[in-house]
């Protein structure tokens, strides 16, 4: 069969959209907590830092990216690092991966048992959406990035529609005060933003999906799009909590975010309980970054392994997925695996990725020596 | 007293040995051998022959033209034999004999007489003086279609497989004695259905003609309305045994490369003994056949059809059916109707959009209204939410079953309704409408509310331009009342995602089903989607379909599309 279909690349706007909708994901609502808690008056402040923070880290990505036109982390690697060197590193990336989609399935297994179906176990919302998702992250990538774009226009804007009605009960005076805040917990708290901006590591794995004529520059921009979205919309929330419930509330309670938008009432009119609504469109942004997340997990070992086909990959990882994020069940341990993933993909992005361009660079210029 | 003298009753076959039971039977297995073994011989004489035919005519070919006419008659004979509509007409034609074959009531008989009879009787008559000239001509087949047959359509014939097929055709086959070819003639006549108006895609302002049974009508309504040469007509047969034409309408200088092979090469893989519809070669051709929506278009409109042509498509018109296939299809093209074209912009944009979520009515809201009775009471207001409790607490039934069989009340009506004869139809609806809307609430059975919503879900349906698409809406119904009653509207979600990556994940022809919307690579294509923008801003074509030149010509093509 000839191949008919000529969108198999994709623009830089494009890959924009995608790291937009794989970081948003399930941490505007599992991650308000913990920040305000860390941070206090000022989270928002930590929120911009992150997003200027991890700007930078893909930035350096999307340098070493740029490095290997028509490869992979998951190919040039081992050629950096050696062969086991290279296992490694690889493995450090899916790992990143698959502890953000086990974290995220068990969080959303909470979320939506406790507020939609209290008498459901947790087991079974997770399972049905895995379900869905496998199903998803089973497609090629052209059908992942059109639902992608699609999820982008159509759930993130119901679910900003519906996050704005809570903007009803907002109190600006629960803000202050703006000065001083605690430095030291500011700039700790932007590291600890790597839940909500984390994500944008798929970068690596889709720069060869890329026209190649995207220069840097452009991908630069584009990505600074993408940052300037995800900051806003996490902004939008922090402060909205914060507006509403003040700092001393929101850090006593699990999932602010709902709490806010539960407060909210619009007499005179059909809508009532919003957290409902807000549920219902929060899954797909959930949904979309679990598909991602899957497929490029899939990738990752099907590039590895030099396989033509993901699917066996995908397949294989859903029992590990479901038995895992069931073991996450405990708080406690849902708390140090988020600690644990977070540090992981610090060091990622902060430790390999800089690595990875001085070997590179260092092993260009070994390479042209012996040429005079 | 004398002895009574007594006759002694014996066989006849004392008297006449001859009529033995013992020989008579002896006889009878002697004639049961004999047919026994004629048949054999037929059979042995039938191998043989097949042998020889063999031998002669290549493998493809029951036999080879010879000659002689009267052995080529008998192998014509074998042919046909027992098909009682076949004509064979002898006649002289210069002094030689001739030979007519042709199906009775699909060939024009008069044309015949008057342009092949006629003129090949005439040289044989004491009136012709040229009759050297006559002799000299009658030697060649291409000869006499040039200079005595009259017949608007002539062609030569040189292999039997060919001349066969020209008769089932309609068309007549003249051989003549001492020629190795026969002359196929065009003289197809028959009853067939007039042009009508558009049964199904009925528009109010525009052309509203219509597609009928026959291919050459068809291809003729869309040469009327575009004198452009580079609209071409591929003609290619298929079916094993009907043989069925079909056209491959394309425009040259616009279909997306390699589109037009691909439909040839899918359609040149079906195997099948006959084709009836176009539905037939439509499940053969797509890429999902196990999925619920239609994945090429299906229209009866000429128009719709050409303007499908000029956005770089490709039309597949199949004898026998008016049904006209387009590929590739996508949920855009669906979700337009010709009328969109012939109204405002402002206007169509606002039906477009309604169609749109109308569709997503006519497969949710049943599951939405389970879910939110069943699951998630809170989110109605206080007041509906009491009413809707005192409304199914007069039903014995849990909201998932009512719904379910609200549902298959409503398949049930709706597959009368189709089935009927017209004039019953209307009875049925009016007895489907009183037995749904009044009796099975008095009943009980079901509450006013679900009737309600059952209802806005078939009407919401009724509204899609495409009735197979409308299908695919009604079946999902189900399986989201499944999803509803085992986990609410978390359920619905779930399904809606697992529908929206199933049109994305569709194919055809490469072009993904539900791949224009959102795109942003495909801005342009917005213009005509979701939303209807003036023709004056509507330069370009398409982008989804790949056409080679993306650029109308002028400020419109002054075609309604499809």
């Amino acid at each position: 069969m000839a191949n008919l279909e000529a969108k198999t690349y994709m623009s830089a706007w494009q890959l924009a959209i995608v790291v937009f909708v794989t970081c948003v994901g399930a941490q505007i609502m599992l991650s308000p907590r913990a920040l305000i808690e860390q941070v206090g008056h000022g989270t928002e402040l930590s929120v911009l830092l992150g997003g200027v923070l991890f700007y930078g880290a893909v930035c350096l990505m999307l340098v070493l990216a740029k490095k290997y036109p028509g490869e992979t982390i998951v190919e040039y690697a081992p050629r950096l690092f050696g062969k086991v060197g290279g296992t490694i590193i690889i493995f450090w990336f899916n790992l990143l991966f698959f502890l953000q989609v086990t974290q995220i399935f068990n969080g959303i297994g909470k979320i939506i048992t406790f507020y939609m179906f209290d008498r459901t176990p947790p087991e079974v919302v997770i399972a049905a959406l895995l379900v869905v998702s496998t199903y998803c992250a089973l497609q090629d990538w052209g059908t992942i990035l059109r639902v992608q774009q699609f999820m982008f226009f159509v759930a993130y804007s119901i679910l900003t529609i519906v996050w704005m009605t809570s903007i009803l009960n907002f109190q600006p005076e629960n803000l202050l005060p703006l000065w001083p805040v605690n430095i030291k917990a500011v700039i700790m708290g932007s590291f600890s933003t790597w839940g909500m901006y984390s994500g944008y590591e798929c970068v690596l794995l889709l720069i060869p999906l890329v026209y190649r004529q995207a220069s840097l520059s452009s991908l630069l921009k584009a990505m600074g799009g993408s940052f300037g979205c995800l900051t806003m919309i996490f902004l939008m929330v922090i402060v909205v909590i914060i507006g509403v419930l003040t700092v001393d509330e929101a850090e006593n309670l699990l999932y602010p975010a709902l709490i806010v938008i539960r407060s909210v009432e619009l007499p005179g009119t059909f809508i009532e309980r919003l957290e409902n609504y807000l549920l219902i469109a929060w899954v797909p942004v959930v949904f979309d970054t679990l598909t991602a997340m899957m497929f490029f997990m899939g990738q990752v070992c099907m590039r590895h392994w030099r396989h033509a086909d993901h699917r066996p990959w995908v397949l294989l990882s859903v029992p590990i997925i479901y038995v895992s994020c069931i073991l996450l069940d405990n708080q406690h341990v849902y708390d140090m695996v988020n600690s644990v993933t977070m540090w992981i993909g610090m060091a990622f992005s902060f430790g390999v990725i800089p690595i990875c361009l001085s070997l590179s660079w260092w092993q260009k210029r070994k390479a042209g020596k012996g040429c005079d | 007293m004398g002895k009574k003298k007594c006759f002694k009753v014996m066989k006849l076959s004392v008297s006449m040995p001859e009529a033995s039971l013992k020989l008579a039977k002896r006889k009878l297995a002697e004639l049961q051998e004999f047919t026994t073994q004629t048949a054999q011989i037929g059979e042995d004489i039938g191998q043989f022959i097949s042998q020889l035919r063999q031998v002669a005519a290549p493998a493809n070919e029951p036999f080879i033209f010879t000659s002689v006419l009267s052995e080529n008659e008998r192998l014509l004979r074998v042919v046909f034999k027992d098909c009682g509509d076949i004509e064979f007409r002898t006649f002289d034609a210069g002094g030689k004999k001739a030979l007519l074959i042709y199906l009775e009531g699909m060939a024009d008989t008069e044309n015949l007489e008057r342009n092949v009879i006629r003129p090949l009787m005439s040289q044989a008559s004491p009136a012709n003086v040229n009759t050297e000239n006559v002799a000299k001509i009658l030697t060649d087949m291409t000869v006499i279609s040039e200079h005595i047959l009259q017949a608007s359509s002539v062609s030569v014939l040189s292999k039997a497989s060919a001349a066969i097929e020209t008769v089932m055709t309609g068309n007549a086959l003249l051989l003549i004695d001492g020629l190795a070819e026969g002359l196929g003639i065009a003289a197809v006549k028959y009853v067939k259905r007039n042009i009508g108006q558009a049964n199904n895609e009925y528009i109010v302002r525009g052309p509203n003609e219509a597609f009928n049974e026959t291919l050459a009508d068809n291809i003729v309504l869309i040469r009327r309305r575009a004198r452009d040469t580079n609209l071409k007509v591929r003609i290619i047969k298929l079916g094993e045994r009907s043989k069925t034409s079909i056209a491959l309408l394309y425009i040259a200088n616009l279909v997306k490369p390699g589109l037009l092979e691909e439909v040839e090469g899918r359609i040149g893989l079906i195997k099948v003994d006959k084709i009836l519809a176009s539905a037939n070669i439509e499940e053969f051709i797509v890429d999902h056949p196990w999925s619920p929506f239609p994945q090429i278009q299906t229209t009866e409109r000429p128009d719709k059809t050409l303007a499908a042509l000029y956005e770089g498509r490709i039309a597949i018109i199949v004898d026998g059916t008016p049904a006209t296939l387009l590929a590739p299809c996508t949920y855009n093209v669906l979700m337009q109707a010709p009328d969109d074209y012939t109204i405002q912009p402002v206007i169509a944009s606002l039906i477009r959009f309604t169609r749109s979520a109308a569709a997503f009515v006519a497969i949710y809201l049943p599951a939405i209204y389970v879910s939110v009775v069943s699951y998630h009471p809170g989110m109605l207001p206080t007041t509906m939410a009491i009413s809707i409790a005192e409304l199914r607490a007069r039903t014995p039934f849990p909201s998932f079953l009512e719904a379910f069989m609200m549902e298959a009340l409503l398949e049930l009506f709706q597959e009368a309704i189709t089935r009927l004869p017209q004039k019953l139809a209307g009875a049925a609806s009016m007895i489907g409408a009183f037995v749904i809307g009044t009796t099975v609430v008095q009943a009980g059975l079901i509450n006013p509310l679900l009737v309600v919503i059952i209802a806005i879900t078939a009407i919401a349906s009724y509204s899609m331009p495409s009735y197979s698409f409308n299908m695919a809406l009604r079946w999902l119904r189900i399986p989201m009342l499944i999803l509803a009653s085992l986990l609410g509207l978390y359920g619905v979600i779930l399904g809606v995602l697992a529908v929206t990556v199933h049109l994305f994940s569709l194919r055809s022809f490469g072009e993904s089903y539900l791949g224009e919307a959102f795109n942003i690579n495909l801005l342009a294509g917005w213009k005509d989607s979701f939303v209807r923008l003036p023709a004056k801003l509507l330069r370009t074509r398409p982008k989804e379909f790949g056409a080679q030149d993306q650029t109308k010509v002028g400020e419109s093509d002054g075609q309604s599309r499809s």
